[in-house]
């Protein structure tokens, strides 16, 4: 089964579908701000108390401090959209705190008559403000307060939506300035240096006073928050996206990135949505709260808290427990900033109903008015003195560069700025050559020094230089990213970086990667390529495959021409042509390699490149070497594979004759004869026809390579007799899988004669053999206009209802309409009509029945149920499917009404992110799935079955929206008190309570062992050692624990006695979990409650319990497995992660699919 | 301004230094005229600033003209800005369909500005686009009028010397005037007229309110209009009419939140899109209003 699909017993239909959305909503909290407080459950050692709420605010989007204290706050009554006739009249507001009691005691409105303004950042003598197309400089200059002068610094960004527009204003630490823009925005900004665009989401980097524009970063659906630690590290979260979380490498794409070939990911996958991002520190907060980062978890009420630490180039992110708590229906947590006096500040949207693309824009419970500012402090510690800036003297401001508090050092830069290069110069120099080398805090001082330079953009080469070897990796890496500013005005740039790219510190290498890609030229492609000396984890080597592509015009000329400087070593040469997708130097790799100039160990590589990206003479090559009989089969077979990957994407053959490759079909090697029967029907080889067709017919030859055959044979002109194909198509003899496979492929030769053989075996078919039936009505949808052959069939057939629905079902999941199909199935299955409309009364009483009635664990239960398949395409906390949003915080998100509203009609409401796209191919191929991004090259899309489907640009014909790939009107099998169970639980999903996913990490994705004739066999001639050190033949599939973290062991597939594999009676179960491991270290995992009826095999070697807690792994994935006796074990398993004292390990559990 | 070439008029053609042939007729808004703009962030800031819109309006108190305008910051010959979630040929395709719905009689295009970063490499490439620009615009009937871009000034540091880029742009502004040249289009010579007026950008790049009164004046005067004569008061309630109408056709034709109104989530909040056309009578309530301003000389 492929997608999620719910049934109901009772069939409901709404009678008019704009009254949906968070309908239900009725209780509309009373907008006491002392009321919502006293909902805050609050981190122990804190307390929270109000700092401003409407009618001094309303509607904050986005907060920031300036050097006086004081919070300006952007906020917004228009949004999400101006109305007719209505003038947009939104404000900056300032926020002053005079007497220093911790409560707001004086508002100023600093602008008005502004359009959904979605940042502020107070500077440069006034504010930038966000006003949707612009982002605009206000000033005030005669003293009033009020905002008498407005300059539009830059415009052209997109409004496509008022919740994506550019946010999340920030100065960095060297004095630039950032902003974000969100996923459905293009934005096209006229600069000085030319037209600056960026498609889709990312974060801009921006020096005002220059207008020099770029792009910081790329990709997440809204990243709404971005925060800096005290090394000038990045940190971002995304509003939409499930990844906690992000750390930024510069010039990156993430998730969703626009023409991204290749992306990074977020540290915290399986993550609810995140809004806002601070890093904290300094005296007021304890010792492990410094550093830490806060954000919001806005659907779930929630204010998170995370620690992030090195992990070799990047960083390992752990969440804590939550600062706030509350089940405040309006509590909307949104930014968040550290103040003046070291206390958290918080901003409350305060709104019952988030966003607008599922509630009505006029929606009347939409709130316009309310708002407030949380102030978060811990109990007895005493508070920051407000550090007073704007008096100080220059001497006085930069010493304040060495407060331990982030906002001290922060607002004095600022300040220093505004009062000018020419007063702060002479001072910064001198202040700088008296910093104590003997301060602990000494290299850190001197970074600071630094940025003040680069605030300045006043070059300072021997400082430059003095950072750059710092003891401290922090702030050679702060150097190394400073460098290219200034590459302009010091002598031969590239090279101050040669020492960079062999440092010993992995985020130092990647740095300099990084920096190198802004130095164009050959020079800095061949340092770059340095790193390949040293060890390399995925973010460097992101990073390095990227600065490849970029500075691409800078070395391939050199490689092509034999000047290129791989220092001996040809595994450099041959990264760089992988990343850069070097297809001109292809030659010079065939003439290395006909020279005999290609060691052994490298040969590999070299032709399976030559085979990705050459051209036909050196494609044979690769053909040559892949059927000469000397060549190893696991070589053969990868050459075959990646000339069947040449064909395919780049439409590119081997010169010359092929019938060669027909030797390889009788290979005793699977694996072989697998690619050879492949490539044969890709370059469709006619010759092969006949032993082609022996093959499919010999049922002594392994079933994934007959099933690989028949496809290929479908590729060949079929002769005008009986065919193979046909045989097996319409012989009741054929076993499921290969008759399936066998229509399926007899669809792409002639679709009446496949329409025929598909009706003829599905009305035959038995509804619990899924797979085959769902593979015959996918070869129908995938293949352009097979649908009318398949409805022509199905005139006068009749099927069984249930393998009917199965075709209905299948036809959701194309997220195509197919009326016509639908309509000849529901006929053949006999499947009763329309279903019975709901009217209002009913669905109040459905609704009441949900509050008062529905039981969120027996609706866990329905959930989990196999058959409904939900966890198939929707994860919770990251495991399961990815087809579908994943549901950890849904409950707390979306009103009960909108929940039932998904499950039966899912195409009117689809989740950023999860648009399905149909795709027709010039094969005549119809593809559909969730787009996932699309690179200069190709689309990526997941499919139904999650599996992500890379479709090559250039055999596109027709690309177009499609609709939900889950299924409507799921009206059957459930009754309605289960209903009333399930609508239940996913309304809780994200409260607080038993329906949150904790930060513990603890293993949400298991595999489960399958009882087939394998491992049977294996278990009753060997041991469970022996099953659990050996993979092959055995099928496991995932398991997801209940959203508490526990795997109920009732529900596994177990190995009993009864089939007499044992001597003894015996019930047990085998499941595993996998660790990834980013840093290498001690790790220990904990089984809670009790190992009782458990063993374990870590990497397939037996383990004792106690020594779980504590295990040195290297680098990798990590399997555990276990096996679970289940008639000494009834309790569910839960195995958490474990802190080990000291420990430099990095590792998570895998989650997903 | 004794260079600046005319705009709609070819009464100055004697004083014009480049030669216009094919404008035989005097070139002239008339009664009636539905003027589009078209361009970049120069056009899309002049609906807020209006100075030219402004002007161009009190030099004809008698003549009902009205202005749309269409600038999109950052927009191309190939209507790079227009695509949205699509491709830019897919924008491009419907500018030249909103351009049809407007009905205009007069058709504006502020280019070349974007598109001189390319060059002289670039150049041909733009001419040739820009001629498919006007072939395909046609269907309308309008008279077409090619602004040349304003040259850049060289901004106070650390700003950068935009002035660097002015060999390029005159380079394009000559390519626009042999188009017009062939297209029997006329020329709103924005690169002369605009030459020796001193800080007229506010950043090198972007005119600032002093250089798009002084462009609106250039053009006034180049039609062979006298100045309207209002005073200043008149003027600015004339000018918060004509921008308060750009404002709402603003919303009107490029409304925030396109993505639920009208395209892929539009089953979402497209019951929302009824609110669209109903800016339209706050457009005409506004023209109206502008017509009445620019007769008001008491």
């Amino acid at each position: 089964m492929r997608h999620c699909f719910f049934v109901f017993g009772v069939a409901f239909f709404f009678t008019n579908a704009s009254v949906f959305a968070q309908r239900e909503l009725k209780d509309i909290p009373v907008p006491d701000a002392e009321e919502e407080r006293q909902t805050f459950v609050v981190a122990d050692g804190f307390q929270v108390n109000l700092f401003a709420a409407d009618p001094l605010i309303h509607k904050p989007i986005q907060m920031n401090f300036d050097p006086q204290g004081r919070l300006w706050v952007a906020a917004s009554e228009v949004y999400p959209q101006i109305a007719p006739g209505q003038t947009a009249n939104d404000k900056i507001l300032i926020l002053e705190d005079a007497d220093g009691d911790g409560t707001a005691d004086k508002t100023t409105v600093f602008a008005d008559g502004l359009l959904i303004p979605t940042g502020v950042e107070p500077g440069d003598g006034g504010a930038y403000v966000a006003n949707s197309t612009e982002l605009l400089h206000m000033r005030d200059t005669n003293g009033d307060g009020k905002a008498d002068q407005s300059r539009i610094v830059l415009s052209g960004f997109g409004t496509e939506d008022t919740h994506h527009i550019i946010h999340t204003f920030r100065w960095g630490p060297e004095g630039l300035f950032y902003f974000n823009q969100s996923i459905y925005i293009h934005s096209h900004v006229e600069t000085p240096y030319g037209v600056r665009r960026l498609n889709a989401g990312g974060i801009w980097q921006f020096r005002p006073e220059t207008m020099r524009l770029e792009v910081f970063a790329r990709g997440w659906v809204n990243t709404w928050g971005h925060a800096f630690d005290r090394w000038g590290q990045s940190f971002a979260t995304d509003g939409a996206g499930g990844e906690g979380i992000n750390y930024v490498v510069p010039g990156a794409a993430y998730p969703t990135a626009y023409g991204a070939a290749r992306i990074l990911h977020g540290l915290n996958p399986g993550s609810p949505k995140y809004c806002g991002l601070e890093m904290v520190d300094g005296r007021h907060l304890p010792d492990d709260w410094q550093g830490n980062l806060i954000t919001h978890d806005f659907r779930g009420h929630r204010v998170c808290r995370f620690v992030v630490t090195d992990d070799g180039s990047g960083f390992a992110s752990k969440q804590q427990p939550d600062l706030i708590s509350s089940k405040h229906v309006a509590f909307r947590p949104i930014d968040v900033k550290q103040g003046p006096d070291g206390a958290i500040y918080i901003a409350d949207w305060y709104n019952p109903i988030i966003q607008h693309g599922e509630v009505d824009f006029r929606d009347p419970r939409r709130d316009h008015t309310h708002g407030r500012i949380w102030r978060v402090t811990a109990k007895n510690r005493p508070l920051v003195k407000r550090p007073q800036l704007i008096s100080a003297s220059i001497p006085d401001l930069l010493e304040q560069l060495k407060s331990p508090e982030s906002y001290a050092r922060h607002h004095a830069k600022r300040v220093l700025k505004e009062r000018g290069v020419d007063a702060v110069k002479p001072e910064l120099d001198k202040w700088t050559a008296a910093l104590d080398k003997t301060d602990p805090q000494f290299e850190h001082h001197r970074l600071e020094a630094l940025w003040m330079y680069q605030a300045f953009d006043v070059v300072n080469a021997p400082l430059l230089k003095a950072v750059l070897a710092s003891p401290v990796l922090q702030a050679r890496a702060a150097a190394v990213r400073l460098l290219p500013h200034w590459s302009d005005r010091i002598e031969n740039p590239v090279e101050w970086l040669s020492a960079a790219v062999k440092d010993e510190s992995p985020r130092v290498r990647l740095e300099a990667v990084r920096s190198l890609a802004a130095l164009p030229s050959q020079r800095a492609a061949e340092l770059a390529l340095m790193v390949l000396h040293q060890s390399i984890d995925e973010f460097l080597d992101y990073a390095l495959w990227q600065t490849m592509r970029e500075l691409r015009h800078h070395w391939m000329p050199a490689v092509v021409a034999s000047r290129f400087d791989d220092g001996g070593s040809l595994g450099r040469l041959l990264y760089a042509i992988r990343a850069g997708d070097g297809v001109e130097a292809i030659p010079v790799l065939v003439t290395r390699l006909q020279s005999g100039q290609i060691p052994a160990n490298e040969q590999r590589t070299a032709l399976d490149l030559i085979a990705t990206l050459g051209g036909t003479d050196h494609l044979r090559l690769a053909f040559d070497l892949a059927v000469n009989e000397k060549t190893s089969p696991m070589q053969a077979t990868e050459l075959l594979q990646a000339l069947a990957k040449a064909q395919s994407q780049r439409k590119v053959r081997p010169a010359g004759d092929l019938n060669g490759i027909g030797r390889l079909l009788t290979a005793k090697d699977v694996n072989l004869a697998t690619a050879a029967a492949e490539i044969a029907g890709i370059w469709q080889q006619q010759e092969l026809y006949e032993p082609l067709g022996k093959l499919i017919l010999d049922e002594d030859r392994p079933d994934a390579l007959r099933l690989v055959a028949i496809r290929s044979l479908a590729q060949l002109k079929q002769p005008d007799r009986l065919t193979p194909l046909e045989v097996l198509a319409i012989s009741d003899f054929t076993r499921d899988a290969t008759r399936a496979a066998a229509i399926a492929a007899l669809v792409t030769v002639d679709t009446k004669k496949a329409a025929e053989s598909a009706v003829k075996f599905l009305s035959r078919a038995k509804p619990r053999e899924l797979a085959a039936q769902e593979q015959v009505y996918q070869a129908f949808l995938q293949q352009k206009g097979a649908t009318e052959a398949l409805v022509l069939a199905l005139a006068s057939a009749k099927l069984p209802e249930d393998v009917a629905k199965i075709g209905l079902r299948t036809i959701t999941g194309s997220g195509r309409q197919e009326p016509k199909l639908t309509e000849a199935l529901t006929k053949a299955g006999n499947i009763s009509a329309a279903p019975k409309m709901l009217t209002e009364a009913e669905f109040a009483a459905l609704m009441k029945d949900i509050k008062e009635h529905g039981d969120a664990v027996r609706g866990e239960a329905i959930f989990r149920r196999t058959e409904l398949n939900c966890q198939k395409c929707h994860a919770i906390g990251g495991a399961g499917g990815r087809v579908g949003p994943d549901l950890l915080s849904l409950g707390a998100s979306a009103q009960v009404d909108y929940l039932v509203d998904s499950l039966l009609l899912p195409s009117k409401n689809m989740k950023e992110g999860f648009q399905t796209v149909v795709v027709q191919t010039d094969s005549g191929k119809v593809l559909s799935g969730i787009k996932l991004r699309q690179s200069d090259k190709a689309l990526i899309i997941r499919d139904a079955d999650d599996k992500e489907v890379e479709i090559p640009l250039n055999t596109i014909e027709e690309q177009s929206n499609g609709s939900s790939l889950m299924p409507a009107g799921l009206t059957e099998k459930l009754t309605r008190p289960e209903l009333v169970d399930l609508v239940r639980f996913l309304s809780e999903l994200g409260k607080p309570g038993p329906f949150a996913v904790s930060p513990t990490p603890v293993a949400r994705r298991w595999e489960v062992l399958q009882p087939t004739k394998e491992s049977y066999t294996r278990l009753s001639r060997t041991s469970d050692a022996q099953l659990m050190a050996d993979d092959t033949d055995l099928q496991w599939v995932p398991a997801y624990t209940t959203v508490s973290g526990h795997l109920p062991v009732g529900e596994l597939p177990s190995f009993q006695k009864d089939v007499a594999i044992v001597e003894s009676f015996r019930k047990v179960a085998f499941v595993r979990a996998t660790l990834n491991v980013t840093s290498a270290g001690a790790i220990g995992l904990k089984v809670v409650d009790t190992a009782d009826g458990l063993e374990f095999w870590l990497d397939g070697k037996s383990i004792e319990p106690a020594a779980l807690a504590t295990m040195t792994l290297p680098v990798g994935e990590h399997k555990l497995s276990v096996s679970v006796d289940l008639k000494k074990r009834s309790q569910p398993l839960r195995l958490e992660l474990a802190a080990v004292a000291a420990s430099s390990a990095q590792v998570q559990f895998v989650t997903g699919k | 301004m004794s260079s600046v070439v005319p705009w709609f008029t070819a009464v100055m053609l004697c004083v014009s230094t480049l030669p216009l042939t094919g404008l035989a007729q005097p070139y002239e808004l008339r009664d009636g005229d539905r003027v589009l703009l078209l361009g970049g962030t120069f056009i899309e800031r002049e609906g807020q600033f209006g100075y030219i819109e402004t002007a161009v309006t009190a030099a004809y108190p008698d003549r009902k003209i009205i202005f749309r305008n269409l600038g999109w910051s950052g927009d191309t010959v190939w209507a790079e800005s227009r695509g949205i979630f699509d491709q830019p040929a897919a924008g491009y395709q419907r500018m030249i369909e909103m351009v049809k719905e407007q009905k205009p009689t007069v058709i504006v295009f502020a280019y070349g500005q974007n598109e001189s970063f390319a060059g002289e490499a670039g150049r041909a490439a733009f001419v040739q686009q820009f001629e498919r620009l006007c072939d395909d615009v046609q269907p309308t009937g309008a008279r077409l009028a090619f602004m040349t871009p304003h040259l850049f000034e060289k901004a106070t540091p650390p700003l950068p010397d935009a002035s660097r880029n002015n060999d390029n742009l005159r380079l394009y502004a000559d390519a626009i005037r042999k188009l017009a040249d062939r297209r029997d289009g006329a020329v709103i010579d924005l690169t002369k007229a605009l030459e020796n007026v001193g800080g007229r950008t506010e950043n090198g790049v972007h005119l600032s309110s002093l250089g798009y009164r002084a462009a609106g004046e250039a053009i006034v005067r180049d039609m062979g209009r006298s100045p309207a004569g209002l005073t200043s008061q008149q003027e600015a309630a004339l000018r918060a009419k004509i921008v308060s109408k750009n404002t709402w056709f603003f919303h009107r034709w490029r409304p925030q939140n396109v993505t639920y109104l009208f395209l892929f989530r539009k089953h979402e909040q497209g019951n929302n899109a009824v609110e669209i056309p109903q800016f339209d009578p706050l457009i005409e309530a506004d023209e109206k209003e502008i017509q009445r301003l620019k007769q008001d000389r008491r």
